[in-house]
């Protein structure tokens, strides 16, 4: 991270008047009338400082044997801490230190921390915590974030998990430091679907597949026999709406994540494709080619009659519901381009709200309704926001081919995929909103589509 | 086609004046310099032009005026302000000085310097045995005021300013460059807080940067704390400093990282 540039820019300063008989004695301390004092500005000049932050790890009581991940207490209050360095680590807006570069701590140093000594080592904020294991195997895990500077604690909670849910406190503890410290909600403790690709550039194998938002509790989802493409998950995580090209031909299935069976959606009368959910769960919107012309249909996430929304010649596809459900949008090339329009949640008062050179794709509604994501068709393929009116588009990547956005659960982050030039591998990659913080998320093969999850509640 | 000796002349005449041109055109940056890029720099605005006398001591006890030399060379020079050509009474309504205690004879500001009243002094040797009614001699260099001056207040701002710089880290996030808040709190003698800062108000709102407003205003509260661990500010002017009613924090991009 780049050291924060700063500069100083003075502001008026506005003199205490003083009479003059006050000013025989100007050392004796006035009280000054209440709409007096001095007045003045401070700016910060340039980019986000990386707070760091120390993360030793959780101690225990006693160390007992556990099912989780370590074999007992103590080695798992080690793999909690170093979750939630990975987290904390990985978005760009902190300077983690884990608990293999810190000394641990006593299970009674967890409230009361030794301040001097984490200033000493230029920590500006701490993350203690401490694991227990209960009589029926369920583990307690409290979390504390301390502020060292002020040595003060700022925030704490506490889970009670199953120990084959040990990573989950972690997340949640990263989330409570995250969201104490950005402002922003909660995003690490969800899940991300995505397709896996295999194989040849011409005969791929595209497999569904899903893991926690740190790539952990990988699964695949699909044997891979019939291509999958662009996932979806249902606001509660319990089914995966997603194209599949079983027969051959494209069709919207839904995929029950607990029970592993999937059913058809609708029996469309064409291809259909781009299936999105809406906020509540209870539709579904795609898109379905009939005659030479693609339309967006909604049908009941249970089954039942399609309703058709747009009707107009053209292409007419994808679909994001805003975060209240009342609006949708959407892709068309009615006006010769593709480019991104907003409707109602009936398909009413269409309009076009992308007006910058280029071509505009697969637009994305933010959880939080104050952005819309899309790829931009301009030159290079690249990913993009502007707010729902269109306007304040910014370019949050610049490489030769990102597509498909997809929000973190609390809007501020957005993960694409990245196809290379030349080897056509494919990965999943993650920007912040300011397109300052980019990375790479890890996984096994070659991903694609991915589709991020809410938070897990 | 044959030319004339008008076309002959006229070609002549034109192909000489190009190329002139082209020298000129050529040489004339030659020895021009490029101008470096101003260096960035901190300035500081005084709000206020005062409407009556002000000082950084409104009561400093001038010097007292030398008596000016004539004729006989002087060891030192002199340092005395300009040379007054005329005595002052003695009764003394010249320097203002407070009246005040008893009186005491009063000595030359530089016992280094022993103006030689040889020559044509018109000052009667009385002169340096001073006023009636000073305790001490002047020593102060600037002149009294009625009040503190604006510029000194000025300089507590940018103290406080400075001070503060360190500790200020707006949170991450788009549009947070648009939000400011504006904090007051009060001091004790020795720079640590009387009162712990409160918001005055928050402005630059948007829908993007709403989250962030709160971390913001906290974030501006702990870089005072931080700061005043104590402020470090001159103990003379704490009747100054003793309360800042607004001060403004904001945040701005470079322009490189506004992509």
């Amino acid at each position: 991270m780049r050291r924060m540039m700063r500069m100083l820019i003075m502001g008026l300063a506005l003199g205490t008047a003083l009479s003059g008989a006050q000013a025989q004695q100007p050392p004796a301390p006035l009280p000054n009338p209440a709409a007096e004092g001095l007045t003045g500005s401070v700016t910060a000049v340039g980019d986000w400082e990386s707070l760091g932050i120390a993360i030793p790890a959780f101690p225990t009581d006693q160390p007992v044997p556990t099912s989780a991940e370590g074999g007992n207490t103590e080695a798992l209050g080690r793999n909690l801490a170093r979750v939630v360095y990975g987290d904390l680590k990985n978005n760009g807006l902190f300077k983690p230190t884990g608990p293999d570069a810190v000394p641990g701590i006593g299970y009674g140093e967890v409230t009361a921390p030794a301040f001097d000594g984490w200033r000493a080592r230029s920590a500006e904020m701490l993350v203690q915590g401490f694991v227990k294991s209960g009589a029926d195997g369920r583990l307690t895990v409290g979390c504390y974030l301390f502020d060292v500077a002020l040595g003060q604690e700022l925030v704490r909670q506490g889970y009670v998990v199953r120990p084959e849910e040990w990573r989950r406190a972690a997340h949640k503890c990263a989330d409570m430091v995250y969201s104490r410290l950005s402002g922003e909600s909660p995003f690490f403790d969800s899940k991300i679907a995505y397709i896996a690709e295999t194989g040849p550039k011409d005969h791929r194998r595209k497999q569904l597949a899903i893991m926690d938002s740190d790539g952990a509790n990988h699964r695949f989802v699909t044997n891979g026999q019939a291509t999958a493409l662009t996932p979806r998950y249902s606001p509660d995580y319990r089914q995966i709406a997603y194209l599949s090209y079983i027969d051959g031909r494209p069709r919207i299935y839904v995929y029950d994540i607990g029970t592993g069976q999937q059913k058809l959606v609708t029996e469309a009368r064409g291809p259909s494709f781009a299936p999105r959910w809406s906020p509540d769960g209870r539709y579904i919107l795609y898109s379905m080619a009939l005659a030479g012309n693609t339309d967006i249909w909604r049908v009941p996430a249970t089954g039942g009659e399609s309703v058709r929304l747009t009707n107009v010649p053209g292409i007419n596809i994808g679909g994001s519901y805003s975060p209240d459900g009342s609006r949708i949008v959407f892709e068309s090339d009615r006006s010769g381009s593709q480019q991104v329009y907003v409707m109602n949640a009936d398909g009413s008062d269409q309009r076009r709200i992308s007006f910058f050179g280029g071509r505009a794709a697969t637009p994305e509604w933010s959880p939080r309704g104050d952005q819309i994501a899309f790829t931009c068709i301009c030159g290079n393929l690249r990913i993009a926001v502007m707010d729902p009116a269109g306007q304040n588009m910014r370019f949050l990547t610049d490489s030769w081919q990102d597509e498909a956005p997809t929000w973190s659960p609390n809007g501020r982050i957005i993960q694409f995929f990245r196809t290379e030039r030349g080897s056509g591998q494919t990965a999943i990659w993650q920007v912040d909103l300011t397109g300052r913080n980019e990375r790479r998320l890890k996984t096994p093969v070659n991903a694609s589509d991915p589709a991020w999850g809410p938070v897990l509640p | 086609m044959d030319m004339t000796r008008e076309d002959t002349f006229g070609l002549t005449v034109a192909l000489v004046a190009h190329g002139a041109l082209i020298v000129v055109l050529t040489l004339s940056p030659l020895g021009r310099k490029v101008e470096p890029p101003p260096q960035r720099m901190v300035v500081s605005f005084a709000a206020q032009v005062a409407d009556q006398s002000a000082s950084p001591k409104p009561d400093a006890l001038a010097r007292p005026d030398l008596a000016p030399t004539s004729g006989a060379p002087d060891d030192h020079p002199s340092p005395a302000p300009e040379p007054t050509p005329f005595a002052r009474p003695k009764s003394g309504t010249a320097p203002p000085v407070k009246p005040e205690a008893e009186a005491r004879p009063k000595t030359a500001a530089k016992p280094s310097h022993d103006p030689k009243p040889a020559g044509a002094s018109r000052i009667g040797k009385d002169f340096l045995s001073g006023i009636a009614g000073v305790t001490t001699p002047g020593t102060d260099k600037v002149s009294p005021g009625d009040t503190v001056g604006a510029v000194p207040v000025a300089s507590l701002v940018s103290a406080i300013s400075r001070q503060i710089l360190p500790h200020w880290k707006p949170p991450s996030g788009i549009d947070t460059d648009k939000l400011v808040v504006v904090l007051a709190w009060t001091l004790h003698p020795d720079g640590t807080l009387a009162s712990d800062p409160v918001i005055v108000s928050q402005s630059g709102l948007t829908d993007a940067n709403r989250a962030q407003a709160p971390v913001f205003a906290a974030n501006a509260i702990k870089a005072v704390r931080l700061a005043a661990r104590p402020f470090q500010l001159p103990p003379q002017a704490y009747a100054q400093w003793q309360r800042v009613r607004a001060f403004r924090f904001d945040y701005k991009l470079t322009q490189q990282e506004k992509r």
